[in-house]
């Protein structure tokens, strides 16, 4: 029997599944481990019928995890979801994978005051303090604006810039709700957060891949993000591939490496978030696994490489191979569509022509009903465009996501029922 | 314009509104109620006393008396003026502010609707006659809904409801007749303070606003403090969409309170009013701007002072943060004298002494002082506020808890 690849959960644009794909195009069978299956319902195409074999394993519980995979080899584990990439590296470790990244540092990326203390001393940190819900600091020692974070959720999830020591304590019980309850995913938070230092500017992301040759990362390439404005910062459009200049390029690349070094990570895919202060770069978070936002898709346009697939080879110590021959072919971005309000969406339009360049129009089928507790996350769809330079495809993205209409059930006419 | 020229109705104005515009140069007529009376007008001021909101001789009259001195407008900065002011100056053809934009503004179904039809600051709402209309809003948006009397004032009768059974709380609580629902905006409170010159809305100032928290389901302000501290970008949309709305609802001339929600779908209007805001925020305005609204409102009603270009820039900071001890009656009340002098500290007043009862804090009505400061940026004048309102101890009568109390 051929060797397996396991994959524990896949996430909601289904990697995991690409990961399966990639592995049965690479020779392997494919196990999927899953807590609900009921949860992968709505998956086109669904992990469960692309696995050779499905396993339902509680993925929040390590014992239980071990004991499924007790007694057999992979070739490889992964997993694509902050919450259960530890899990997948301990089942690595356990079953022999070759190529297995060291757990520590995957947990030490994980936590993200684990994070902050391996970088302890860099320039590539920012100034922090941990605290306990159950002890919270009434100011900040930090001063304002600050950064309030929990340690270990995803998608910036309750993380708050705070102003005043009043904003601070917002934020502090705004942490409370999140921690008396599981969140969307069945997992509950540590009641520990981090109150950090605020620093000014926009942010990008890289993808990196270790190389068995180099023994050191390769830049896939770096990202420029939009985000909403203070506080909430919710990322709403992407562009790749991003350059800060050739010799800055460079250069943050050298810093990239220096602080992955000091994560002591190895033998997998990063996807490093990140501000610059002056020359030197600033690392917000570190994801063992590959960019979310659909990142991927723009890196395949513009490289011809899948990162899904090149996170498999790093686990599999073959990126070297994966990543022979690529090279970079015009820009692609992503804008999300996000609701206007609250309510049932009941169309989605699109009017006029398309654009040049566009690559993808994809709408949630309506009717869509929006909460006004998901309203700032929930997306109702996307456009990819690609063009020759960052600016032709920010004006594309622009354009297009102008054509798209919101229809919402009569809620705002309503009013005239008076 | 000769100063015999500037002459202005104004519409159940308090004393140091007539007096303000005596200060100006401008002639008052003052209409005003026979109890405001004595509070309204120095005794020589020719004045019309009547009840302004409802007697059908109001407009009659104020025509007589326009017919022999004729006024530029009509002019009102209280809540209950805004409508009869507007009515006297569509009847009389002057130029002000039309009673379909003050209607639009005091109507909160009504400003939801004009919005809409502008298609600006979407809000998922409904009329409602009973908790079942708010159920089939919730059934789309999700609890919380905010339920709103449709022409409150100050936050008055606005409940966050959770649940079906508060719903119904809030109905048996409003005595019956409509509430608007409408989905809880989340994100950061601010008010707007503008003026509008012939349709051309300057904006003087962003206000950022403290609410009591939402445990009661009560939104009762606590607290203001301005120059809001906002991103460049931030602040230009805010002007831009207040600008928009007032253009939408009709409002072409003077002061514009406009109260917003910064959420991350970007400025949502909560209501909007055309009088300054209260709250001391009139206050505060003139402490960073040096721009007295009311001088504003009455100089160029009359005619008198030219348009602004441009928001003047702000200089340092100002904050007012209220008293609210918690519940109980009132023993003693020390370190309120203490305060003068107190650097930045540019008001206090408490209006709580030994035997008062202090209420839990349900309405603007219940908070039980304030203290005002000034600093080089909010965080300052916040700061100095917190602190002043720490060395305020107020200590319980023996039936309930003795505790020193300090705001939230």
């Amino acid at each position: 029997m051929s060797a397996t690849v396991l994959v524990v959960e896949t996430n909601s644009v289904g990697n995991g599944t690409r990961a399966m794909r990639h592995a049965q195009a690479r020779g392997f069978r494919a196990q999927f481990l899953t807590r609900t299956p009921a949860e992968y319902r709505s998956h086109e195409p669904s992990p469960l019928d692309v696995a050779d074999e499905v396993t339902v394993v509680e993925t929040f519980d390590v014992p239980k995890l071990m004991r499924v995979a007790a007694g057999r080899r992979y070739a490889a584990v992964l997993a694509f979801d902050e919450l259960r990439i530890v899990q997948a590296t301990i089942l690595g470790e356990l079953c022999g994978a070759p190529f297995n990244p060291p757990l520590e540092s995957i947990v030490t990326a994980r936590f993200k005051d684990l994070t902050r203390r391996a970088l302890e001393g860099s320039s590539y940190t920012v100034r922090y303090a941990i605290h306990s819900l159950s002890e919270p600091p009434r100011r900040s020692s930090l001063g304002y604006p600050c950064v309030v974070k929990p340690i270990d959720e995803a998608a910036s999830e309750g993380v708050v810039v705070c102003r005043d020591s009043e904003d601070l304590r917002d934020a502090v019980e705004g942490l409370r709700a999140m921690v008396s309850k599981p969140n969307s995913r069945g997992y509950r938070l540590l009641p520990t957060f981090l109150v950090e230092e605020f620093v000014e500017g926009e942010e990008w992301s890289a993808e990196l891949v270790w190389s068995r040759k180099l023994q050191d990362w390769r830049l896939v390439g770096f990202t420029a993000k939009e985000v909403t404005p203070e506080p909430y910062r919710f990322e709403v459009a992407h562009v790749f591939p991003h350059s800060f200049g050739e010799a800055r390029d460079r250069e943050i690349l050298r810093q990239l490496r220096d602080c992955l070094r000091m994560l002591g990570l190895r033998d997998t895919l990063v996807h490093v978030e990140f501000k610059l202060r002056g020359d030197r770069i600033v690392v917000m978070e570190v994801n063992p696994r590959p960019a979310g936002e659909r990142i991927t898709e723009l890196v395949e346009r513009v490289l011809g490489i899948d990162l899904v697939d090149l996170h498999l080879a790093a686990h599999l110590g073959v990126a070297d191979e994966a990543l022979r021959g690529a090279t970079a072919d015009g820009f692609a971005g992503i804008r999300f569509v996000r609701p206007q309000r609250a309510g049932t969406v009941e169309r989605l339009d699109v009017i006029g022509d398309a654009g040049a360049g566009l690559l993808a129009l994809c709408l949630k089928p309506t009717p869509v009903r929006v909460t006004a507790a998901e309203q700032p996350h929930l997306r109702l769809g996307h456009v990819i465009v690609d063009g020759s330079s960052p600016e032709e495809v920010t004006r594309r993205l622009d354009e297009e996501v102008r054509r798209v209409r919101q229809l919402y059930a009569v809620r705002e006419r309503e009013v005239a029922r008076e | 314009l000769r100063v015999s020229d500037a002459r202005l109705a104004l519409v159940g104005p308090s004393r140091g509104f007539t007096d303000r515009a005596a200060v100006l140069g401008i002639d008052a007529f003052v209409v005003t109620s026979p109890e405001k009376l004595a509070g309204a007008a120095p005794p020589a001021t020719p004045a019309l006393v009547l009840d302004y909101t409802c007697d059908p001789l109001f407009v009659p009259l104020l025509r007589a008396a326009h017919e022999v001195m004729p006024f530029r407008a009509c002019v009102s900065a209280t809540e209950d003026g805004l409508l009869p002011a507007a009515r006297a100056n569509e009847a009389l053809d002057l130029d002000w502010v039309p009673v379909e934009a003050v209607e639009a503004t005091r109507n909160k179904i009504r400003m939801r609707e004009r919005l809409a039809w502008a298609g600006l600051s979407p809000v998922s709402c409904q009329v409602c006659r009973s908790a079942e209309d708010v159920a089939e809003l919730a059934a789309e948006v999700g609890f919380p809904v905010v339920l709103k009397p449709p022409d409150g004032v100050t936050s008055t009768g606005v409940r966050l409801v959770g649940s079906l059974a508060e719903a119904d709380d809030a109905f048996a609580e409003a005595g019956g007749g409509l509430l608007l629902a409408e989905e809880f905006l989340e994100g950061r409170e601010y008010s707007v303070e503008s003026f509008s010159f012939h349709g051309r809305h300057v904006v003087l100032a962003v206000t950022e606003k403290r609410v009591l928290g939402y445990g009661r389901g009560r939104f009762v302000e606590i607290g203001h403090a301005l120059p809001a501290r906002l991103s460049g970008d931030v602040e230009a949309e805010i002007r831009r969409v207040v600008g928009d709305v007032l253009s939408a609802l009709g409002l072409a001339e003077g002061p514009a309170h406009t109260e917003i929600k910064l959420t991350p779908q970007g400025v949502r209007i909560v209501e909007t009013h055309n009088r300054p805001g209260g709250d001391h925020i009139l206050e505060l305005v003139k402490l960073v701007t040096g721009i007295d609204l009311d001088e504003l409102t009455l100089g160029w009603a009359a005619g008198i002072v030219e348009a602004l270009v441009e928001p003047v820039p702000a200089r340092g900071a100002a904050a007012v943060r209220f008293l609210v001890p918690a519940p109980g009656r009132v023993a003693s009340i020390t370190g309120v004298h203490s305060l003068a002098g107190t650097a930045g500290v540019v008001a206090v007043d408490v209006g709580l002494g030994p035997g008062d009862e202090v209420v839990e804090v349900l309405s603007s009505a219940d908070r039980s002082g304030y203290v005002m400061c000034v600093g080089a940026e909010i965080p300052e004048a916040v700061e100095r506020c917190e602190r002043a309102l720490g060395r305020i101890a107020v200590t319980h009568a023996p039936s309930s808890p003795a505790r020193v109390l300090t705001a939230v």
